[in-house]
Formats: structure tokens, sequence, C-alpha cells
């Protein structure tokens, strides 16, 4: 049974056609189900809760990356699995998991290819994208066998499972192996400028599976997803395999 | 690998550590895929992967890997499956063990070295130990 969700930010004139021309595909195909269209009374994770309980297993958003990343976030704890038809913009994470925009979507949908993908935990929300940390004036423990000193002044520190895919346009250079059962712990050094120029440490990468995260000073604020905030201390790991993603033959991973 | 101008390059495949200039591990680092130091380390590396020591990185710890390329500062004992590759920037305080050890001019050593025969016989008791394990028959 699906639950297909539209998002509420689409304009109405723009894209009206297309949401019929979608609805009429999915009938075709045999995958049509209930089509709720989201908006400040309708909440997606009240819908998607309502609809579990009457056996819903597959929810797909309808709209842009902000809408998907709102999904992932409610459909992964309740393990459904995860569907995207893109529409509207920005729509970068389209190219990522292999489908085209539009009503051919509804094919890709159709074939239902599920590939399970990796989360981030930290302490009890998970995350999708990457982990950032603001100021961290932190110590950090890997898997509960070394930690770190970073001798530089305001490094940027990101804990990646997929990469910073929810901030802008991206490269697929830019992402970390979602299904690889670790998380990457990204420590970007600043820019140095001297009289011979300006140049940049190499980046420092540790792949890991269980990160602890203790303020040295007063609580540091974690960013997931560009979305939720998480104060230290915390426990930073990998979930494997639990996102059921419906993805395409062209995806990048 | 390792991006050219020493940014973070997102990996489709392998999970490769670098411990970059400005970082100190302090602890047990045990590792599966290939190691880049360019920092410092104290404490335990090992990895099953290749291991690469840049030229200012400072390791004080147990040194264990496949193959190794050093040009930088080791204080430890070093043991290497295969080849060790000593550049001539390196400086290595402590025993080396290894099937092939190069040095290039301009190393230097103060330990022992053992390659060949001894490293070699040490991959071959391994082989053996691994072998029993395997023939002791399942306890009904």
């Amino acid at each position: 049974m699906y639950l297909y969700l539209v998002d509420q930010h689409l304009h109405p004139g723009k894209t009206a056609t297309t949401l019929a021309r979608i609805e009429s595909r999915l009938i075709e195909l045999g995958i049509n189900g209930k089509m709720e269209k989201l908006s400040v009374l309708k909440s997606a994770k009240e819908l998607v809760q309502d609809q579990v309980r009457e056996g819903m297993k597959t929810v797909v958003a309808i709209g842009t990356d902000a809408l998907l990343r709102q999904m992932i976030a409610v459909a992964a704890p309740l393990n459904l699995v995860v569907g995207f038809i893109p529409l509207g913009a920005p729509i970068h994470l389209a190219k990522v998991f292999g489908i085209p925009e539009g009503g051919d979507a509804c094919d890709v949908l159709s074939a239902r290819m599920i590939k399970k993908i990796d989360m981030g935990k930290v302490n009890h929300h998970y995350f999708f994208s990457s982990l950032e940390l603001e100021h961290p004036a932190v110590r950090m423990t890997f898997d509960g066998k070394y930690h770190i000193n970073i001798q530089s002044d305001e490094p940027r520190i990101s804990v990646c499972n997929f990469g910073n895919i929810f901030h802008g346009a991206f490269s697929r250079e830019d992402l970390s192996n979602p299904c690889d059962g670790y998380l990457e712990t990204v420590i970007r050094s600043p820019q140095r400028r001297s009289f011979f120029g300006s140049g940049t440490g190499r980046d420092s990468v540790f792949p890991v599976r269980k990160l602890m995260i203790h303020a040295q000073r007063e609580a540091v604020k974690l960013i997931a997803d560009h979305e939720q905030v998480i104060s230290t201390p915390a426990t930073v790991e990998i979930v494997p395999q639990k996102l059921k993603m419906i993805v395409g033959k062209s995806r990048w991973f | 690998m390792f991006g050219k101008d020493g940014g973070f390059e997102g990996r489709a495949s392998g999970v490769e550590t670098v411990i970059g200039p400005t970082v100190h591990v302090e602890g047990d680092f045990v590792g599966e895929q290939d190691v880049l130091v360019e920092g410092a380390v104290t404490g335990t590396l090992k990895t099953k992967g290749n291991l690469r020591v840049g030229e200012k990185a400072v390791v004080e710890a147990e040194v264990e890997a496949n193959s190794a390329v050093i040009a930088g500062t080791i204080r430890g004992n070093i043991t290497v499956k295969d080849k060790i590759d000593l550049q001539a920037s390196a400086h290595i305080e402590g025993d080396l063990v290894a099937q092939t050890i190069s040095v290039e001019p301009g190393a230097t050593i103060r330990g022992h070295c053992e390659c060949g025969t001894a490293a070699k016989s040490e991959a071959a008791r391994d082989n053996e130990a691994m072998k029993k394990k395997k023939e002791v028959p399942a306890m009904a």
C-alpha cells in the first residue's frame, strides 16, 4: 500500500499538469495509493503514522529535496520503504538516487529496486547525510580505542554518512559511501595565509562505527542534516542498512 | 585514493584513513584499509592495508601494516608483511621486520632489521596456526 505526500511548497500553476500526469501513470502501473498534500494543518509525521496503522508500507515524497529529507527522518525509524518523485526545485538528490524528474519517476517506483542504506544515529536522533559540529572544542573517542587532539584554530568537523547533500549543489566526489557500514569523520583545516601565499593542510578522515563526543568547556551544538540541533555529550554511531530506498539504475552508489 | 590538493574526496568504495598535519592520534588505532599519516600518532598503529608516513609526521607507536612507505619519524618497532620502503628523510628508532626492506640514502635506522627468511618464517608460522585451528573437529 502506497502513501504519496505532495510538497506544500510546489507552485500550483507550474506543477498541476505534471501532477495530473503522475497520477495517471501511477494508475496505469497499478501502484496508485492515497495521495495527500501537506499543509500547516497536516504534518508528514501524523499522516504517515495514521497510514502505518492501516498497513501502509511505502511512503513516496512528491516534491523537492527538502520534502525527501523530511520523509527519510519520519520513515526510517518506522522501517518503511521510501520513494521519491522529484518535482520543483531544488532536486539535486534525484540524480544521486538515479531517479528521473516528474512522471518518468513512476517507472522507477514500479520497478521497486530497493537499496538498504546506512543511517547515522546521534543520541536518539537519526541522521542521513551528515552531522556538523559548531565551534568544536570537543574531545572525540573513536570506537572506544583512540582519541584525537586537533592542533588548529577553529577546525570544521563533520561526521558523514552520505556527505553534505542537504546544503546546495554537490558533485559525485563530495559523497561518501552510504552502504559501507562506516561513518567518516572529516576534519577540515582552515586555510592558512602567509607572506608566501595561502594554502590548506590536508583534511583528516577517520572511518568510525561509534564515536563519543564530549565538550571540553561549554556544551557544543551538533547539527544533524542541517536541521536538528543536539547538544553534547553525544554518542554517534552507524546504523547499517536502516533506510530502505527505492532507487534507479543510474544511482551514484 | 588521496586528493591531489589535500582536500577531502568522497569515495564510492574503500574507507582509507588520513591523519592530517594538525591532528594527533592517541591510543590504539586499528584499521582495515590504507592509512596516510601526516600528523602525529602515539600508542599503537595497526592496519591490514598499506601505510604511508609523510615527511613531517611523527609516530611514537608499535606499527603493523601490510606494506609501508616511510618518509617521517617512527619511534617504535615496525612489523610489515610485505615491503617497507624507507625514503631519504625517514628516521626510525626501533626494530624492523619485513619481507623486503628498501632504504634510500639519507634514511637513518637505530635498531635491528630482519627481512626475507625471518619474515617468511613468521608468516609461515601464522599460516600453520590458522590451518591447525580449522582442522580441530567441532564439539558435538
